[in-house]
């Protein structure tokens, strides 16, 4: 029985001293604090068989990148496993890594808790950036998500000082490490087919193209943007997170002049700048009002159809091609129900991708010779909107030409009530006008019309002015029309040859005088013209005048008929001036 | 059998113009030949161009082409400002793009934008109709001032309506659309220099000049110049 029990003390001692070599040891992380874009390590050791031990799973740690290396075996007595974890943050911060895992020997050994510092790049951050962006922060599941990474250099600087980071020569001398550019969990991820990239980089560990985006002005310095797009589409609800970006390029203070390189680059350094993660806030599609005939399609979509024949028998097999293209993923379209199709029978399907879009391509055949046209196919798609709302869009029927017996067509049945219509004028946009006016009146003027129109009325109104004010005026001084017309009457007299002139002329001075006209030969006829302002030798040449008038009424010859108009012409600037003296 | 006949003799001819060929492609979703047949109509002889550009803007939104929808939809709206379809769609496609589409809420800006609510005929007509009215009230009744004021007043609003009709016929400089995603405003005509602005697709600007190659552009928030080919002109 004592020999028993120092037995069982003796197993009790050796396992005391097994566990204790079972204790997980933890150096790191080496630095504690590192700058962005460095890495830190973490090495875990136990002192047991690389065959006995296993390490857990790595813990996920948003922005610390954590990877472990292979275990290595060290020494013989005690024998010890090691391995190396790389841990490489994608942004500035405090990281707090929760215990790694290790099963040694049917027991899980815990580290301690760790914590790793990492600061800023100061020269990355000053001379570049790099940001992830998408239009909005909420999409639905299955919706298409552009997602465009971009990054910027100083120009300056990236044509001074930035210099090749690899030895193959790029154009854009810098390594973008987004591993979710290329696959990420829980979505699929698109390039787009036709890309304007032309410039090579790194995109993480290969050499990919970039797109010039422009130049970007930030703190009055020029960055030199570059560009690349994915588009991403999940299936799971909930929060979608694109992970930050970091931006890695090389960069030298000193240069050499060489004779065959030309300038070349003394010192190396490398610098590094982050970007932000982006949080998505990815929505269920909607149960309300969806269509029975809904597809899976989200985004906005055509649809097209087209016959490989117009004309055969009944009975024939013929191809219908639907043609959807649109903004979607394709792989989560699912066809277009053509059951039932009237009029036809369909005996299968065959789906296809190229780069217009999605392809459904079906084999019917027309029952009986009655059947005139391939009817309308409905797809119902989810347009994410604004309004998002369930859609569904028709083909036009195609005619056809089918040789047979007749029989019966059953019309198309009636679309589901369930199905909700997108409404011109309230969630969808009006639809065509179907009339153009023939006589192509468009609002449109011609710059003579818009003169004319201008210039006329103002025009017309003057001059309708001008009358008017004339015709008071006349109104107001009938003496002085009388004078005018007497005169008138006068000069057109002297116009007529052998036109007798002295009644005209009496006429005339009687006009101005303001009295009958016989009232004109009469005495003093001198003094009254001069007192109507009349110049003395004026007013008697004219009362000479017109007693001669008297005369030749008695036979007496009279003056010629030049001296008339004279003696006329000069009585009217005599009247004219006094008139206006007066 | 003969309205049989008549259907089939009506699909085997097909729509006869480049009008009707656009409506049917568009039915049939096939927006890019819509398109095309539409652009046809308008070079067709005295017809209205206003419609044809509305439906070339409908097939451009329907293929996602968003921003020449909106080039079309303002082009349609020179033609047919009143037209609540246009503008409708043209709101509609703008706020598929995150265009804000408020416009100056300046008294300015409300007086301006209720003048040019009438095409240019129609807006001509009412200054010639006030204009001649005007006139001949005030020669008519030109002795009693309270008709005389008034008039003169109808006058007044008949020349200041003129004078825009003017402007916008001779001086306005035409606006334009971003059709590009992204375009960037430049100080010199070099696509080297900096850029001092970038603008969205959609986004609106007047065009003060232009060369084969490069704009002198008008935004709220500047203006530069842009390589042309990112810009449509709104005409």
């Amino acid at each position: 029985m004592r020999g028993g029990g120092a037995a069982l003390m003796f197993c009790e001692l050796l396992m005391a001293a097994t566990l204790g070599a079972q204790e997980l040891t933890a150096i790191g992380p080496d630095p504690a604090q590192v700058q962005l874009g460095r890495a830190a390590i973490v090495k875990l050791s136990v002192g047991v068989a690389r065959t006995d031990a296993a390490l857990g799973p790595l813990p996920k740690i948003d922005g610390l990148e954590v990877a472990g290396g292979p275990p290595v075996e060290t020494g013989t007595d005690p024998l010890t496993t090691t391995w190396t974890l790389r841990l490489s943050p994608r942004r500035p911060g405090v990281f707090h890594i929760p215990p790694f895992l290790v099963d040694a020997g049917g027991r899980t050994l815990k580290s301690e808790p760790m914590e790793l510092s990492v600061t800023d790049d100061p020269t990355g951050a000053k001379y570049a950036f790099v940001e992830a962006w998408t239009p909005r922060g909420t999409y639905y599941v299955a919706e298409p998500i552009p997602v465009t990474v971009r990054f910027g250099i100083d120009a300056k600087f990236l044509a001074e000082n930035v210099s090749q980071l690899f030895r193959r020569k790029l154009d854009v001398p810098a390594q973008l490490r987004a591993p979710w550019l290329e696959k990420m969990e829980g979505a699929s991820v698109r390039a787009p087919s036709v890309s304007a990239a032309r410039q090579s980089f790194v995109l993480n560990d290969h050499v990919a193209a970039v797109e010039i985006a422009g130049e970007r002005i930030v703190d009055g310095r020029t960055f030199t943007v570059f560009q690349l797009m994915r588009t991403y589409a999940t299936d799971r609800v909930g929060e979608l997170v694109i992970p930050e970006p970091l931006l890695r390029f090389a960069y030298a203070t000193r240069f050499r002049e060489d004779f065959i390189s030309g300038r070349v680059p003394s010192d190396h350094h490398e610098a590094f700048v982050g970007g932000d993660r982006v949080v998505l806030d990815v929505r269920p599609l909607p149960e309300i009002d969806r269509p029975t005939t809904f597809t899976g399609a989200v985004g906005i979509f055509t649809l097209r159809a087209q016959a490989s024949v117009t004309e055969l028998n009944a009975g024939e097999t013929m191809q219908l091609v639907l043609r959807i293209s649109g903004d979607g993923v394709p792989k989560t379209i699912r066809p277009p129900r053509l059951d039932p199709l009237p009029g036809f029978h369909v005996q299968g399907m065959i789906k296809s991708e190229d780069g217009d879009g999605l392809a459904f391509t079906y084999e019917i055949v027309p029952l009986n010779g009655s059947v005139v046209r391939v009817p309308p196919v409905p797809f119902t798609f989810f347009d994410p909107g604004p309004p998002a709302v369930y859609r569904t869009v028709r083909t036009a029927a195609i005619p056809l030409v089918v040789h047979g017996e007749p029989g019966e067509v059953p019309g198309m049945p009636a679309p589901e009530v369930s199905e909700a219509v997108a409404v011109p004028g309230v969630d969808d946009i009006y639809g065509l006008k179907t009339a153009t006016s023939p006589d192509g009146d468009d609002g449109g003027i011609t710059d003579a019309l818009l003169l004319s129109v201008m210039v006329l009325p103002s025009a017309l109104a003057g001059a309708v002015l001008i009358f008017l004010r004339a015709r008071d005026r006349e109104r107001r001084d009938p003496a002085g029309v009388r004078a005018r017309r007497a005169l008138s009457v006068f000069r057109a007299a002297a116009g007529r040859p052998g036109a007798d002139l002295r009644e005209a002329l009496a006429g005339y001075v009687a006009a101005r005088l303001r009295c009958p006209t016989p009232a004109v030969i009469a005495p003093g006829l001198g003094a009254r013209l001069r007192a109507a302002d009349i110049d003395g030798e004026l007013a008697d040449r004219a009362a000479e005048f017109l007693e001669g008038l008297v005369a030749e009424g008695y036979g007496s010859p009279l003056k010629s008929d030049g001296d008339v108009v004279t003696l006329v012409e000069d009585l009217e600037a005599g009247f004219s001036s006094g008139g206006r003296r007066g | 059998m003969s309205a049989y006949l008549l259907v089939t003799l009506v699909a085997a001819l097909g729509p006869t113009s480049h009008f009707e060929r656009g409506l049917a492609a568009y039915d049939a979703g096939q927006f890019d030949r819509a398109r095309s047949a539409f652009t046809a109509a308008l070079a067709d002889a005295g017809v209205a161009q206003g419609p044809i550009l509305y439906n070339i803007g409908n097939c451009a939104y329907r293929q996602g082409r968003h921003a020449e929808a909106v080039l079309f939809y303002r082009r349609a709206l020179l033609r047919m400002p009143r037209d609540e379809e246009v503008t409708f769609n043209l709101r509609r496609v703008e706020a598929h793009l995150g265009i804000d589409g408020a416009s100056d809420r300046s008294f300015e800006a409300i007086v301006l934008g209720v003048v040019d609510t009438m095409t240019p005929a129609e807006g001509l007509l009412l200054v010639g109709v006030l204009q001649v009215a005007g006139f001949l009230a005030l020669v008519v009744w030109r002795r009693r001032r309270g008709v005389r004021l008034a008039m003169g007043a109808a006058v007044v609003v008949a020349l200041l309506g003129g004078a825009r009709l003017v402007y916008r016929q001779w001086y306005a400089p035409p606006s334009g659309v971003v059709l590009s995603e992204e375009i960037a405003l430049r100080a010199q005509p070099h696509a080297s220099l900096p850029a001092t602005l970038e603008l969205r697709a959609g986004e609106v600007v007047t065009v003060e000049e232009s060369s084969d190659r490069w704009m002198w552009v008008v935004h709220a928030r500047g203006c530069c110049l842009t390589r042309r080919v990112g810009v449509g002109v709104v005409d």
